[in-house]
């Protein structure tokens, strides 16, 4: 469906974005993760054709996206703040829309703003944080496309609406095969929904991997060495340090698991108990939040 | 190329537009309408004025179309500014280029939007006109031709200015910057003409140089602005074509340019690095010239100072514009 072949980006002689490159198949949810300022933003832009790359190309269903631009009518983009429609009410925005995206479910729109209550007169620069968002939300789900591109869709949603929120992606995702790219920072929200993690680095892929990929290359463990922490162990390029309480330590474990679990067994700690991994060990440990041993 | 998505969009972003028709009446109409709306006597004497003086001194008399272009400028100024220089300063932008239409087509609509807008009020302000003075006592003067000149010119000097404002709002990266940079591309001619002028007679002496100056091609440089086009014209000998000539220039550049749009500058001076070359080099040129000028006024004094202020003028530019090219502005 989508595909990203080897994407650079400068902006003010900054490489934003150095050969990217990934696919997105149909029904698919991608969680887009990096720190503040490694592209994720400028990724999508420029996967809508807001801006123009330097080298690569981006193609959508075999079509280059910024030569056919009327690709974009299988694709939405709905960034963290909802500006561009501020001066609308939900209902001019609909009809906007409307004229926009040939497939637009009228009916769906009315029911999804009945049932969060939202009202459809009002401009919706009038609207709370979270409505605002989840009128841009609503707008996109009704508009049928295959591809939608969400950047921080739940910024200021509450729990509830949230929870909803993610359900809907979900849905549309399997019932309509509607592939989402997701750029947020609420790891614990995409480890629920998402089908296949990005992680950015300095504006290139620094890791792709699917969620059952993660449980099954890393592993994580809390060990209590008897004695002195085994520098040798320790320093091996497959263990990560996410955390030391005293003489507890917590490790991640990349690659070749079982045999670095049978090492770590050897020097006879007196507790070595293996944690559930979770996105967020993997974005420290990639990412640079954590400290390697 | 009409696209009812961006239309509606255009309308809804550019929500004033209605005013359009509204200040084309008042300025076509006004001048016209303060002779019909007179006191008994003054028509009468107006009346008889105008029957000795003959029928063009009418519309001489009550013509409006420096008040109708000043009116609508100001009002276009506003529309195109929001069109492309606002557009920037939010997620707007982002918003249309994401849209599945191609950029020139986004581009045409805009100008479309603001040109059928314009004409339309023109027109339906010339047909009020011609029957304000066809129903009123002023009747036996009316002559269609006269009210049409005056619409077309109008039309076309508007439609000029318009397209050249929309074409440097391709270039610039915000609103202020769209609206300063079209003021100076609109009188630039002129100014740029009287600072050559002045370095000559400096260096040379007017007396010595001026005579072997082909004014002929002088004067076409300086009626190369709608704006100049029509003060410059003798009436009626206004030529509307090299006036759409402009606007076809102007149009085609802006559609060139607003496909290569490079929105990562937005907030910038300029949006394309390859006009920042061209604009630092006529930035110093230009204000070298000025400080030369300047300081032969303030000191009465000859070539010495007149160097010194070029020198010191064309430093502050080029520093000063090597500064602001840099600069992101919020406007």
């Amino acid at each position: 469906m989508l595909n990203v072949k080897q994407i650079t980006k400068m902006i003010d002689n900054r490489m934003i974005l150095d050969k990217v490159s990934f696919q997105v198949s149909a029904g698919v949810i991608v969680g887009l993760v990096g720190r503040n300022g490694t592209g994720k933003t400028t990724l999508l832009r420029t996967i809508m054709g807001i801006l123009d790359p330097e080298g690569g190309t981006i193609e959508f269903e075999g079509k280059s996206v910024h030569n056919f631009p009327e690709t974009k009518q299988q694709m939405l983009y709905v960034p963290d703040s909802p500006e561009a429609i501020h001066m609308y009410t939900p209902d001019e925005c609909a009809r906007l829309y409307q004229a926009i995206y040939p497939k637009f479910d009228h009916n769906n729109y009315e029911t999804l703003m009945e049932r969060f209550e939202l009202p459809r007169r009002k401009k919706i620069r009038t609207f709370s944080k979270g409505m605002k968002a989840l009128v841009s939300l609503i707008l996109a789900f009704s508009t049928r496309v295959s591809l939608i591109l969400l950047d921080e869709p739940t910024n200021g949603i509450d729990p509830i609406v949230k929870k909803q929120v993610l359900s809907m992606i979900v849905e549309e995702s399997a019932e309509r095969q509607v592939s989402f790219i997701i750029s947020t920072h609420q790891l614990e929200e995409l480890e629920r929904i998402a089908d296949q993690i990005i992680m950015m680095k300095n504006g290139g892929v620094e890791v792709q991997t699917s969620i059952m990929d993660t449980e099954e290359r890393f592993a994580k463990v809390q060990v209590v060495f008897s004695g002195e922490a085994p520098q040798e162990l320790l320093n091996l390029p497959r263990i990560y340090l996410l955390g030391q309480v005293g003489r507890v330590y917590t490790l991640l474990i990349e690659d070749e698991t079982d045999k670095t679990l049978n090492e770590i067994k050897e020097v006879k700690p007196l507790l070595l108990e293996k944690l559930p991994v979770d996105l967020e060990d993997l974005f420290i440990m990639k990412l640079g939040g954590g400290k390697h041993v | 190329m009409f696209n009812k998505a961006l239309w509606i969009k255009e309308w809804k972003q550019n929500g004033l537009l209605w005013l359009m028709p509204i200040l084309a009446f008042f300025g076509v109409t006004s001048t016209r309408l303060s002779y019909v709306m007179d006191s008994e006597n003054s028509k009468l004497m107006n009346l008889k004025m105008f029957q000795e003086q003959g029928a063009d001194s009418f519309y001489l008399a009550t013509n409006n179309t420096y008040g109708t272009i000043i009116m609508l400028v100001v009002f276009l100024c506003w529309l195109g500014v929001n069109q492309i220089g606002a557009e920037r300063k939010n997620l707007m932008n982002d918003f249309t280029f994401s849209l599945p239409y191609k950029r020139w087509e986004i581009y045409l609509n805009k100008f479309t939007v603001g040109f059928v807008t314009l004409a339309a009020s023109l027109v339906i302000a010339t047909i009020i006109d011609m029957a304000i003075v066809l129903f009123s006592p002023f009747g036996m003067f009316f002559s269609p031709s006269i009210h049409i000149y005056e619409a077309v010119v109008c039309l076309s000097i508007l439609t000029a200015f318009y397209s050249s404002l929309l074409l440097v709002g391709t270039m610039t990266g915000g609103s202020s910057m769209q609206l300063l940079l079209t003021i100076i591309f609109n009188l630039f001619p002129v100014l740029f003409a009287g600072l050559v002028l002045y370095f000559v007679e400096v260096n040379f002496g007017a007396e010595n140089f001026l005579p072997n100056m082909d004014f002929g091609n002088m004067f076409m440089m300086l009626y190369s602005t709608p704006f100049l086009m029509y003060l410059g014209h003798i009436y009626p000998e206004f030529s509307v074509i090299p006036v759409i000539l402009y606007s076809v220039v102007c149009l085609g550049l802006g559609t060139f340019l607003y496909n290569r749009s490079k929105l990562e500058n937005n907030g910038k001076m300029l949006l394309f690095a390859k006009l920042e070359t061209i604009f630092h080099f006529g930035v110093t040129i230009c204000f070298a010239l000025l400080g030369g000028m300047f300081a032969v006024v303030v000191s009465e004094e000859t070539i010495l100072h007149y160097y010194i202020g070029f020198i010191i003028f064309g430093l502050l530019a080029f520093f000063g514009f090597n500064y602001i090219k840099k600069v992101r502005f919020k406007g």
